[in-house]
């Protein structure tokens, strides 16, 4: 028997189907990731597909069925418009490269409120124009990770305990090292992008404006959170969006 | 499909293979085929084969051409510092039926889509940069989605070069339309680039 939920939404992925509908997979508050057949939503008459596109906050209805892989969407409305990121392409980037994440990071069915609070808060955040987008970025990335259980350890080698001062990561057991530790092929992480990595992990996402940090750092970091998140997440490596980002970003 | 002959089957299912062609439409067609005059299907059979021959993309605008720029790019009446950018063939003759644009097309050949992997190397923005010398308006009608916007803020990125204005269509409340039925995207869109009287 079909019951009917209703739940807060972040769009991850929005795909059409036949001639009318969508097919639309969203991160729901509530329920986890769902997908649901939005039926007739691209007619004319009843166009909601500008609604059911990534990456928007959106309260969905839908009619849910036990066993079924895709549930019947009913209705659908906004919850918050971002319609900044529609003028930046870095900023519409960003917010695609979160999504595509995210999407990749969490499974069906398996809600995560937390992870829901970080995802509408960077969306927010990247609509606004206080922070650079990498920055944004680099905070959802990390904080992502230490949401799903598996954030670095930045405060001391993982092999033999002691501070870091600068690391590398080891793409073989996904630690940070320290200087004596690490292996010829790791991923760098020098003084300055293991500082900015600390300060993303202890500001609130509404300060970033007021980090410092040098381009080297950025990258290096943005560099290590790829890999780090590449080495935790099956399907995480053949991230599509990351190239367009790449290009935009350089 | 039970009781029709192979070669019957075999053009229904390339027939159905079409877009928004379905199983019945198929048959139906295929039916229809079978009754035709063999003179009939050599003729069809004749331009299908002739599509592929003698049409090819324009390389200029990469519009459908049979000589070797296409009808809009050799019309010397049409305003040559204007350029349209569409994604599709398709667009070109749904902008025409418009009736109001003398300019020029260029077609994408499909739009940036981060979340599928497409990256504008694989579209013709390479060509239309080395169009836009002498350019003089750049008119961006790509579709209202998210792949849509990412192309056209791209484009605009790279024009941004070049001294020309860069637009994009509007969005807004149908003709004929009713508010009530304009969906909140939509409304959104067309309250925020609303215009004064």
């Amino acid at each position: 028997m079909p019951i009917q939920l209703s739940s807060d939404a972040i769009v991850l992925r929005s795909i059409n189907y036949s001639d009318t509908s969508l097919i639309v997979r969203l991160f729901t508050e509530q329920f986890g990731k769902v997908s649901v057949i939005a039926k007739g939503a691209r007619r004319p008459k009843r166009s909601v597909a500008g609604l059911l596109q990534p990456p928007n906050h959106i309260t969905v209805w839908y009619q849910h069925k036990e066993g079924r892989d895709i549930q019947t969407l009913i209705k659908s409305e906004f919850v918050e418009r971002y319609s900044g990121l529609t003028a930046d392409l870095a900023r519409s980037t960003a917010a695609l490269v979160a999504v595509e994440m995210l999407d990749r990071a969490v499974h069906d069915s398996d809600p995560h409120s937390m992870v829901f609070r970080l995802i509408t808060s960077t969306l927010r955040q990247l609509d606004q124009i206080a922070v650079d987008a990498p920055v944004l970025l680099h905070f959802y990335q990390l904080h992502l990770a230490k949401q799903l259980g598996f954030g670095p350890r930045l405060s001391s080698c993982g092999q033999c305990g002691r501070a870091l001062d600068e690391a590398s990561l080891d793409m073989i057991t996904g630690n940070l090292l320290c200087a004596r530790c690490r292996i010829a092929q790791g991923i760098r992480l020098g003084r300055s992008s293991l500082e900015y990595l600390r300060d993303l992990d202890h500001t609130h996402i509404s300060r970033l404006s007021e980090l410092q940090a040098d381009d080297n750092a950025v990258k290096e970091t943005g560099n290590f959170l790829l890999n780090h998140l590449f080495f935790h997440v099956d399907g995480m490596s053949n991230l599509k969006s990351i190239k367009f980002w790449r290009q935009v970003t350089t | 499909m039970d009781g029709l002959p192979p070669s019957l089957e075999s053009v229904i299912l390339e027939l159905a293979k079409f877009p928004g062609i379905g199983k019945k439409t198929a048959q139906r067609l295929g039916f229809h085929l079978l009754d035709s005059s063999s003179k009939t299907l050599e003729e069809l059979a004749g331009a299908i084969l002739a599509l592929k021959e003698k049409v090819h993309d324009c390389p200029q605008c990469h519009y459908i051409a049979e000589r070797e720029l296409c009808e809009f790019c050799r019309d010397s009446k049409r305003d040559a510092t204007t350029i349209c950018v569409v994604e599709r063939v398709l667009d070109v003759l749904i902008f025409e039926r418009m009736g109001e644009y003398r300019g020029l097309y260029h077609v994408l050949g499909g739009l940036i889509s981060p979340l599928d992997g497409v990256t504008p190397d694989e579209l013709h923005i390479e060509d239309l940069i080395k169009r836009l010398p002498g350019v003089r308006e750049l008119i961006i009608a790509t579709h209202p989605s998210i792949e849509g916007d990412t192309t056209a803020l791209y484009i605009g990125q790279q024009a941004a070069r070049f001294p020309l204005k860069v637009s994009k269509l509007a969005r807004g409340v149908p003709m004929g339309s009713h508010l009530e039925f304009t969906d909140e995207a939509t409304l959104a869109s067309a309250y925020s680039s609303r215009v004064e009287l």
